[in-house]
């Protein structure tokens, strides 16, 4: 996925039609500032090959400020909207070939199927990371084999120290999102990891078929095996990790040494819950103050509570420090719409959805 | 470039053909007609070398051609209530430069 520019297209060119490439990249741009220059003065310009550009006009529409909720009207303009020729779709949409439009018959039950995929999806997931630490390990001499297992431990270790402090303010609720959060942006790591294993797969399909597959066979089977293996390792050691930061604090410190970055999210998320716990449960009801539900943050706690002094209001004390268009947040957390002189304000702590 | 007028005064070109592209990025280049089309050719092809490696191709004073990945989808024909599994596909996107999007968003003002 990087970014190519004309000079290397044009190098290319130069070379297989014996012109100088500052030649072909003049050609290039000349080709292009045509294009510009015919949009310019037509609405329309075709190139066989590559596609038609147009000039469509967009109507004038209304749309709504996400941070303040304002309508806002977004005048008629033009714009260049570009379909590519049935050539250049065809190449382009070649690795996905294969694949054809389906007529889904009445029966199908589209929303349990839909379930059913994204517990599937869990699964393959999880076997996937087994089958990438499989090649991992398998590049490896037997020598790393223990500190890969480490690495895949890690999170575990991550979660734990959260739990100790959390069960320190009681806060069960807490402690459960927290590590679903956790283990959210674990997934989605995963994921990210697994389409690009795809998109390589994809690649490597178009130039050699036949091993890629007998190889990604091979991984998926090995991943299986090794999957199941670790999922036993991992009770074992998420067991004796647990008994040994509770037992010794010198290893707690020795551990986020060795991962600064990945302690780091955890602790931060700790932080709000252990100050301001009692508002826990009326969170989600605020948030889902359409206020709150159409702005583009969301509260996660209370920052602080101050005392208003003479002459200021809500209004005046939000737009001092959060912003003007940041009052509704306040409104909601304080449960009303004004608040004066002397009064006592809760300051939120927001994120951004 | 001017805009080409037929013998009754009314705008020739509304809609700009590969022909007619052809000619007047020769006349622009100084290249003979065959030798434009041929190198546009060689230039789209390599191109299309670059897009099926999946990388996008930056064009400076124009824009940039990039590959996008559409999901699959669920489509309902209003007719027939039918519903279609579309599968996901690439496609071909096209972002003008900053540059060329403002002029021609204020240029289309008539």
């Amino acid at each position: 996925m990087t970014k190519v520019s004309i000079s290397e297209l044009a190098a290319a060119i130069g070379k297989q039609r014996k012109f100088s490439p500052k030649d072909v990249e003049k050609f290039i741009s000349a080709m292009f500032g045509v294009v510009n220059e015919g949009l310019s003065v037509d609405k329309q310009v075709k190139v066989k090959g590559l596609g038609t550009f147009k000039v469509t006009s967009v109507k004038p529409r209304e749309s709504v400020n996400v941070n303040t909720g304002e309508r806002v009207v977004i005048e008629s303009h033009d714009k260049i909207s570009f379909t590519p020729d049935a050539v250049m779709r065809d190449l382009v949409n070649k690795p996905f070939a294969q694949f054809e439009t389906v007529v889904l018959k009445d029966d199908v039950d589209f929303d349990d199927v839909e379930h059913d995929a994204s517990a599937t999806d869990k699964t393959d997931e999880v076997l996937e990371s087994g089958e990438k630490s499989a090649e991992r390990q398998a590049e490896k001499p037997i020598a790393d084999l223990r500190n890969d297992k480490e690495e895949i431990t890690e999170p575990e270790k991550q979660i734990e120290p959260a739990e100790e402090n959390l069960a320190e303010c009681e806060n069960s609720i807490g402690n459960n999102e927290d590590t679903s959060m956790v283990s959210r942006e674990e997934l989605e790591e995963v994921r990210e990891d697994m389409e690009t294993l795809m998109y390589e797969n994809c690649n490597r399909n178009r130039r050699g078929f036949l091993p890629a597959i007998v190889v990604s066979v091979l991984c998926f089977v090995a991943g299986l095996f090794l999957g199941l293996f670790l999922d036993d390792m991992f009770i074992s050691v998420k067991v004796d990790k647990s008994v040994a930061v509770k037992s010794s604090p010198d290893t707690v410190s020795v551990k986020k040494r060795v991962l600064p970055k990945a302690v780091k999210p955890v602790k931060k998320n700790v932080k709000p819950i252990v100050k301001h716990k009692e508002i826990e449960p009326n969170l989600e009801r605020m948030n889902a103050d359409p206020r709150v539900r159409i702005g583009a943050y969301k509260i996660v706690g209370i920052d602080t509570i101050v005392t208003l002094k003479r002459g200021q209001t809500m209004k005046s004390y939000c737009n001092a420090t959060l912003g003007s268009g940041m009052l509704c947040y306040f409104q909601v957390l304080n449960d009303t719409t004004e608040l004066g002189e002397g009064a006592k304000l809760k300051v939120p702590k927001v994120k951004l959805k | 470039m001017e805009p080409l007028f037929d013998r009754f005064g009314q705008l020739m070109i509304i809609v700009m053909n590969n022909k007619e592209y052809i000619s007047r990025l020769a006349g622009e280049t100084g290249f003979s007609l065959e030798d434009t089309q041929k190198l546009v050719q060689d230039v789209l092809g390599a191109m299309g070398k670059r897009f099926e490696d999946g990388d996008a191709v930056v064009v400076p004073g124009f824009g940039t051609f990039e590959i996008k990945k559409r999901l699959e989808r669920v489509m309902v024909n209003p007719a027939t209530g039918q519903r279609m599994l579309v599968p996901p596909k690439l496609i071909l996107n096209f972002k003008p430069n900053a540059v060329v999007k403002e002029k021609i968003r204020n240029g289309g003002v008539e």
